[in-house]
């Protein structure tokens, strides 16, 4: 790594990148005809040609947020980014097919040793294609559907035309329309009525060239009663230049049937992360947001759930941790559309070394939706005077019996908890680390195991050096 | 009506919803004909006048004066209310409180707007070490009332204030104020928000090193009356302390917003700061809106803030019935209580008994309608 990049980023654990051995790569730069060469490599039927299009005009005419950070989004140069590479022929089933510089990037991550052991399916996507993909046999047989989007979409044509775009439209927000008009990979996943998958899937987005923008689509469907666990990792190469990606995720959740989505973000600190995330609970459905974000130098990512059916529930826990030049712009969004409808939001950030957070969130009770309840906590710890912690929260009711609660604080470390702790023999900076854990618990908690001891490793190796 | 105010005004940019202070009540609704390019010429100014609230003359040290604005610096905040305010505004009033002055009662202060469109503006400047109460009645019939305040309390000086602002329910209200308050001063603030159709106050506070100050609102809303509050505190230095508590009882098709703004300025260590809204939905039809925002760069600060919607609880409800009361006088009972609870910041017991009065009076009231 140049000097230069190490400056920029940082210690980074998986800021390493293989040679690019792309089969296709597009110049950089976006326009009409690009969107249209990405589709027609796919052999992507017309309807979905035609809907790019529409995104990418749509795009081009929508200005940038007027809010969060536009400073650091207006420096994003579009013109600079890649927005199609392909490194393999294919996706792969077998992993001894995938590209050997591939599998060892993901040998690595320790992608196959985890599918081995705790995982019902994988999806390993290297930048704009899913290179290898894989579904438990006994999952097969039940009938749930496990695929990257592009093969979902060639397989199952009429389910992703029914329910693609239906919880995030093109015309949500600019990064939605850019992600609808350039999408590639992703996952999509339909598991059948009743079906309880026992053992998470696994997605793991991977960008390794320059200036690249990943934009996966991802699009799940829980058919009424059946069960899921959903998860995602991500990282990316360090480099000095900036790389983009924006992801579109779309849940929908059918009566009674409850989706669980993890997601550990740990972009290196040159990626722009601005993600658009949303599920639709019906009846009695349950969706879960389960978000950990520890880099990328922008995350603006909002996981939100519409409660659209009686006695549906949202949770969304979220931890942020911002550390030299970064900002992590994360929160939550619920709208209780109908009456009976629960809620519960747990958001915690971490700023050190300058870095900022913010926990930005919106929770809307519409007029019919009667005898809601809504808890929404926001803590962040600051970790040094360089920090920032921003908290924007908005809660509009309107209904007059539902009950909505919102608290947040911030804080320094306790210098009671920290002397405890170095009575006990400790260290000041083990002490520190076991506070910033015991801070994270109730995210780490909800994670799968191995997810959370290398969350818990991944904040250890953050907090090295934050005494003295 | 001054040229270059005009000018000023119009050169600013019509505030888009994605400034929170502007998300729920936009500029045109607010403006007195609708129309932003337009600057009313018959502006009536407000009547100011002040007393002692036990009849006594108002003491030596004490001073009201009007006059125009040629002597007031006007330092660009580039809000587009305060300079519409600034171009329409034909006077304004100065009360001067003395250095060292101690009142034994209360100032009472009386700002009466008539009229089709009235505007006034009150600066206070409280001497250090001055001890003050004062209450203010906001009332009148105007159709339209430009109100701002701005004050300076002056080093150690301890600034108590309530404010039953009672004006007419057809009433569009647009006040704005700002409070600087220096090092080691005290101010408590409270406010009966009864009045008015339509509502915006923008009401902003700085606070020095040591200082402390209480800012405690009560709104309540009937028929289809808008109550927007947006408050900020900023804690440009540390070791100071600040609270915002307003609650809100929304009736009807009344709707309470309110949005808020703490920001603790790096290095501001040792701020202690607080924000909590709670809204009381008595109807069907109410709504209740809340942004509480903060915005920290220092570490060793204490900063917080909450929000709760909710509506009354029917055991408290079933308790008060079961003492003989009727359901319409429980469920006043209840928001009396709760509104009052606003108050329980204030550390004089005359002001926290007149605001009392003040809000059983407009409850009954209320009640007989």
């Amino acid at each position: 790594m140049k000097d230069e990049a190490r400056d920029a980023v940082g210690d980074y654990r998986y800021g390493f990148h293989d040679p690019e051995n792309a089969t296709i790569r597009f110049d950089s730069g976006l326009n009409e005809e690009v969107v249209r060469r990405i589709s027609e490599i796919k052999e992507e039927p017309e309807w979905m040609t035609e809907m790019r299009v529409k995104a990418f005009h749509h795009f081009e005419e929508r200005e940038m947020p007027g809010w969060g950070n536009t400073e650091v989004l207006e420096g994003i140069d579009f013109d600079s980014i890649c927005y199609y590479l392909k490194s393999s022929d294919g996706t792969e089933k077998e992993w001894d097919d995938v590209p050997e510089d591939i599998k060892r990037t993901f040998d690595r991550l320790g992608i196959p040793e985890a599918e081995q052991k705790w995982l019902g399916g994988v999806t390993a996507q290297y930048e704009s294609e899913a290179v290898y993909h894989s579904i438990r046999e006994d999952l097969e047989e039940q009938g749930v559907i496990f695929l990257d989007m592009d093969s979902g979409l060639k397989e199952h044509e009429e389910i992703v035309k029914e329910y693609f775009g239906t919880v995030v439209p093109y015309s949500d927000n600019k990064f939605s329309a850019l992600n609808t008009a350039v999408w590639s990979g992703g996952s999509f996943l339909v598991i059948p009525e009743g079906v309880h998958v026992e053992m998470p899937v696994q997605a793991y987005f991977r960008i390794n060239a320059k200036n690249m923008g990943q934009f996966e689509r991802t699009l799940i469907i829980a058919k009424p009663g059946s069960s899921i666990h959903y998860v995602e990792g991500c990282t990316a190469p360090t480099y000095s230049s900036e790389s983009l990606h924006s992801a579109v995720v779309e849940l929908i959740a059918e009566e009674g049937s409850h989706i669980r989505y993890s997601t550990v973000q740990n972009w290196s600190s040159n990626v722009y992360n601005l993600v658009t995330k949303r599920g639709v609970a019906y009846r009695n459905a349950n969706i879960e947001w389960v978000d950990g974000n520890l880099g990328s130098k922008l995350t603006m990512k909002y996981p939100a759930v519409i409660l659209k059916g009686e006695g549906a529930h949202a949770e969304v826990i979220s931890v942020a941790y911002a550390g030299e030049g970064q900002h992590q712009d994360a929160g939550s969004k619920v709208h209780h559309l109908a009456s009976n409808t629960t809620s519960r939001i747990l958001s915690k950030s971490i700023s050190k070394n300058g870095g900022r957070s913010s926990y930005r969130g919106m929770v809307q009770v519409s007029p019919k939706a009667k005898g809601c309840k809504v808890n929404v906590v926001c803590d962040a710890l600051l970790l040094d005077e360089d920090s920032r912690s921003d908290t924007y929260p908005t809660m509009e009711v309107a209904n007059s019996s539902c009950h909505v609660e919102h608290e947040a604080s911030v804080s320094k470390v306790s210098g009671d908890q920290l002397f405890y702790l170095m009575t006990r023999g400790h260290t000041e900076e083990e002490a520190l680390g076991m506070i910033v854990n015991g801070f994270f618990e109730p995210f780490t908690r909800e994670l799968p195991m191995e997810y959370a001891v290398e969350l818990n490793r991944l904040l250890e190796m953050e907090m090295e050096g934050s005494i003295g | 009506m001054m040229t270059t105010e005009v000018e000023k005004y119009r050169s600013i940019p019509i505030p888009s919803r994605s400034i929170h202070s502007w998300r729920y009540t936009p500029w045109r609704k607010v403006h007195p004909t609708g129309d932003v390019n337009e600057i009313p010429t018959d502006v009536v100014p407000a009547s100011v006048s002040i007393s002692m609230f036990d009849g006594t003359d108002v003491p030596d040290g004490i001073s009201l004066k009007s006059s125009d604005f040629s002597d007031q610096e006007w330092q660009d905040s580039g809000d587009i209310a305060e300079a519409f305010h600034r171009a329409i505004c034909p006077e304004y009033w100065k009360i001067t409180i003395d250095e060292g002055l101690l009142l034994s009662s209360p100032l009472l202060i009386e700002v009466k707007a008539g009229g089709h469109v009235a505007a006034t503006h009150v600066s206070v400047e409280v001497g250090a070490f001055a001890e003050v109460e004062a209450l203010w009645s906001i009332n009148g019939e105007a159709s339209w009332f430009g109100f701002r305040r701005s004050g300076e309390i002056a080093a150690g000086a301890h600034y108590s204030e309530a404010m039953e602002q009672a004006l007419s329910s057809s009433t569009i209200l647009l006040r704005g104020e700002h409070w600087a308050l220096s090092k080691d001063a005290n101010m408590f603030c409270g406010l009966l928000s009864l009045g008015g159709s339509l509502v915006r106050s923008d009401l902003r506070s700085n606070i020095e090193q040591g200082s402390s100050i209480k800012k405690m609102i009560a709104s309540h809303g009937k028929g289809e009356r808008v109550d927007d509050h947006h408050l900020e505190v900023e804690h440009p230095v540390g070791n100071n302390n600040s609270e915002v508590v307003l609650h809100s009882a929304c009736d009807d098709k009344s709707r309470s917003i309110s949005t808020g703004m703490l920001t603790i300025a790096k290095g501001a260590d040792g701020s202690d700061a607080s924000q909590i809204f709670r809204n009381l939905l008595l109807s069907a039809g109410a709504k209740a809106e809340s942004i509480p925002e903060l915005e920290v760069l220092a570490d060793d600060v204490s900063a917080a803030h909450g929000a709760a919607s909710a509506p009354i609880d029917p055991e408290q409800m079933f308790y008060l019935q079961s003492r003989g009361l009727e359901l319409q006088e429980a469920e006043h009972l209840v928001v009396e209580g709760f509104l009052i609870d606003a108050m329980k910041g204030f550390d004089s017991s005359s002001i926290v008994d007149w605001l009392r009065t003040r809000l059983t009076i407009h409850l009954d009231c209320a009640l007989l309608e």
